[in-house]
């Protein structure tokens, strides 16, 4: 029995190699009868190599397995007797390869263009949430929802270009969600605010520092990724002007999102994207069919409320 | 001479050179350099995300399909696939390079996961013929036919013994050597010859009594 079992072994292999079932059993004539049935199972069972996991379900997998390593690596940090040897500086650097890693799938630059009920929606919405989670900066994250936001105005828009505007409301609903979101995200930076306030040149250096998650040997990655993905061209050092203001700017004065560095710049930029998102979708109501105005008002109103709530400045 | 190549520069593959040890590809600002697998995963082991991320790029389609033969759901396999690299990541910083491939290691992983799930649910899972997705067929009637040679695969081991199943699993879905097969479910090189000829023998026995069935 021993020698069979070699013998169809090293038949398996030779089929791996390109070898046919006639041309193994010519090299073991005294067995080819009973190898015969055997290896032509083989040639049925290479055939599960073909097996594959669905590609939208391989690019979600992806970013939620790096997502869940890189908050062990985040809690590993704060253990200071670890198995891991996880340094300080690795936690930037993880954000940002974890960033460029999940959004340079093929199948993510896909879903860029996704709509809600399409198979890479999911997809889309996963690699979101994973890039504000690793987002080490509040004002950082409330940034990357925004730009978010910017981008369920558009779906809105596609959707009801489409025949869709039945189902704009699930896409307002998300807005609504990640509005208030901002509103607590950047509301939880208040202490630190003042705090800031009080700081010498020195913090001061540090806080812009934690604000930028990019640290500089990451830099030509992050640059790469940028074609891919806006939103983190937006915020990476890159596009930031030379000269940031560090003063307050007039309340007149308009401020982009990408620029915003404490969180009442970011709360006016957001009072000003309220506004650009609500003349779009005032236009967008215009030209639409009867049956979907009803759905794009609705949204026009909420997603207004919604705005002006998270866009309020703690001076009112 | 390495048998891959790098279209997309963000993208990680690992390969076997021609000794036949696995081998990957880092990004450099002047495109890839390669780096044997055994460095790849000491860089994981100091807590580097980009070389995790290059093993699982790696392995995770031979893991989802030994889980996809072994536990024959395809939800039950996406899930196990996820949680087999989350452990494995937790599990890094005790794997030892002792010659034996990293795939070894993980398919151990995976193996574990699988006697677990089967521990706990007191039962092996049902086959959804539904749930195995084929994406090799150059066309749409080759794809039909495939797909119904591989459901009919899928759907016949599943009257197999546990055993049986995971040398068939490991030597087929995850395409381990016979060297490495032995190394996971902790047996000689004969032992698991003999396992993988009675297990294809007992596969050809239920396949032929399926297509009787259907007569």
């Amino acid at each position: 029995m021993a020698k069979i079992d070699s013998v169809f072994n090293e038949c398996i292999e030779r089929l791996r190699t390109g070898e046919t079932v006639e041309q193994c059993l010519a090299r073991y004539p005294e067995n080819a009868s009973e190898l015969e049935l055997l290896l032509h199972t083989v040639v049925s069972l290479k055939e599960v190599s073909s097996l594959q996991p669905r590609p939208e379900f391989r690019a979600r997998a992806k970013a939620e397995v790096l997502l869940a390593v890189r908050n062990r690596m985040m809690s590993q940090k704060h253990r200071s007797h670890s198995r891991f040897s996880w340094h300080r500086t690795w936690v930037p650097v993880a954000a940002s390869a974890f960033t460029l890693m999940v959004a340079g799938s093929g199948t993510i630059v896909a879903s860029a263009d996704a709509l809600p009920g399409q198979p890479l929606y999911s997809v889309k919405r996963t690699v979101e949430r994973a890039q504000v989670a690793v987002m080490p900066s509040e004002v950082g994250k409330a940034k990357l929802l925004a730009g978010y936001t910017d981008r369920r105005v558009k779906e809105m828009g596609d959707m009801v270009e489409a025949g869709r505007g039945d189902d704009i409301e699930q896409v307002s609903a998300s807005m609504v969600n990640d509005l208030g979101r901002i509103k607590s995200t950047i509301g939880s930076t208040r202490n630190l605010e003042k705090a800031a306030g009080q700081a010498d040149t020195k913090s001061q250096a540090e806080k812009q520092r934690q604000e930028d998650p990019v640290p500089p040997s990451a830099a030509p990655k992050i640059a790469a990724l940028a074609q891919s993905t806006p939103s983190i061209a937006a915020l990476s050092g890159s596009s930031r002007p030379e000269q940031a203001s560090k003063v307050e700017k007039a309340d007149d004065e308009k401020i982009e999102m990408s620029h915003a560095r404490s969180p009442e710049e970011v709360r006016k930029a957001l009072r000003q994207s309220g506004e650009r998102q609500k003349r779009y979708l005032e236009e967008l109501l215009e030209k639409a069919s009867a049956k979907d105005k009803p759905a794009i008002r609705a949204a026009i109103d909420k997603i207004g409320r919604a705005y002006e709530d998270a866009g309020r400045s703690e001076k009112d | 001479m390495y048998t891959y190549l790098f279209a997309n520069p963000i993208r990680y593959t690992i390969a076997r050179d021609n000794t036949g040890n696995a081998a990957g590809c880092f990004l450099q600002s002047e495109g890839c350099q390669v780096q044997s697998e055994e460095r790849i995963v000491q860089r994981a082991q100091e807590g580097d995300l980009e070389a995790f991320s290059m093993l699982y790029e790696g392995h995770f389609d031979k893991v989802y399909r030994y889980l996809a033969l072994r536990v024959r759901d395809r939800s039950e396999a996406e899930d196990m696939a996820q949680q087999v690299f989350v452990k494995a990541f937790e599990a890094l910083p005790t794997f030892k390079w002792r010659g034996a491939p990293f795939a070894a290691w993980l398919f151990r992983i995976a193996r574990n996961q699988v006697v677990d799930a089967h521990r706990k649910s007191g039962k092996d899972s049902k086959t959804s013929l539904e749930d195995v997705t084929l994406l090799s067929a150059e066309n749409i009637e080759n794809k039909i036919e495939e797909k119904i040679a591989v459901e009919t695969v899928v759907a016949a081991s599943k009257k197999l013994t546990r055993a049986q199943r995971d040398v068939l699993a490991l030597r087929f879905a995850a395409e381990m050597s016979i060297a490495e097969t032995a190394k996971i479910m902790g047996k000689n090189e004969g032992a698991i010859k003999a396992l993988q000829h009675s297990a294809v023998n007992a596969l050809r026995r239920v396949l032929k009594q399926d297509s009787h069935g259907k007569d």
